[in-house]
């Protein structure tokens, strides 16, 4: 089990790799899954346990929608998620914020890293 | 081996029906594609973690307690049932009884001719009787209801 430290900080991006994913165009459950183990595995999203539940809190927020629909592949009924105009917002918002955070914890991070070649 | 992990995390689930429902669909679909992939029930269970697990990660996102709210409405509508089925039934009892004051009117020895019109112009007390008969229903069933949702 990864240290939990490492488990709170993933989670909170998950959220807004999701919302980007879902945004690009629709996707059923098991696409993300794999797009998620083929892309960002270093992350070590790509379980459902950690999808859905996400997935169904995005819903009840009113985040994303999603429809069933036969998939193209195969027969079988798959759950497509869609953005909502309200999840579309969001996510401007959660990437804009996101530059400015990552910003700032660069900044910090180069002047760690000053100081530590000054020693 | 999927059915029985499926009811698993349906008992384990602590949301609003709606969304059990959905999340059995769900899971039946996740089954599903990762089997059209090639992978085995085992692997898929194995992923997913303990029923348990799974069912307690969905509940602490959504923090959904509109179930638990939905019991405690209904527990406090069985008492008000239960209250409101108490009153008129006694009510009504108190009426049947024959235990009347010593000097009521109607009591004498000889015959009397007085004729008592209730305000609303008609017999009040059969409505009381069904008041309380319906009350009485709604509170048993309520309970029935609430222990039933315990039950799971």
């Amino acid at each position: 089990m990864e240290p939990s430290y490492l488990r709170q900080f993933k989670k909170g991006s998950l959220e807004m790799i999701l919302l980007c994913l879902i945004g690009q165009r629709e996707r059923y459950g098991y696409e993300i899954m794999t797009e998620l183990n083929s892309r960002a595995s270093v992350l070590g999203f790509a379980k459902e346990g950690t999808i859905y539940p996400i997935l169904y809190r995005m819903q009840k927020a009113g985040f994303v929608r999603c429809r069933l629909a036969q998939a193209a592949a195969n027969g079988g009924l798959k759950k497509y998620y869609a953005l909502t105009g309200q999840g579309r917002q969001v996510l401007n918002e959660l990437i804009s914020f996101w530059s400015d955070y990552k910003r700032c914890v660069d900044d910090y991070i180069a002047d760690y890293r000053l100081t530590e070649e000054g020693k | 081996m999927k059915e029985t992990y499926i009811r698993q995390v349906r008992r384990a689930l602590r949301v609003s029906r709606k969304l059990r429902r959905e999340v059995v669909r769900d899971l039946n679909e996740m089954f599903a594609s990762a089997l059209d992939n090639g992978e085995t029930e085992e692997q898929v269970i194995k992923r997913l973690g303990p029923p348990k697990e799974f069912a307690d990660g969905i509940a602490d996102q959504i923090c959904d307690n509109s179930a638990k709210t939905g019991t405690r409405r209904a527990v406090i509508a069985a008492l008000v049932a239960l209250v409101i089925a108490i009153f008129s039934l006694s009510l009504y009892a108190a009426t049947q009884s024959d235990a009347v004051p010593p000097a009521a009117i109607g009591q004498g020895e000889a015959m009397i001719d007085i004729q008592i019109a209730g305000a609303l112009g008609f017999d009040v007390l059969p409505i009381v009787l069904a008041v309380g008969c319906i009350a009485a229903l709604i509170a048993i069933l309520l309970v029935f209801r609430i222990l039933h949702k315990r039950e799971r």
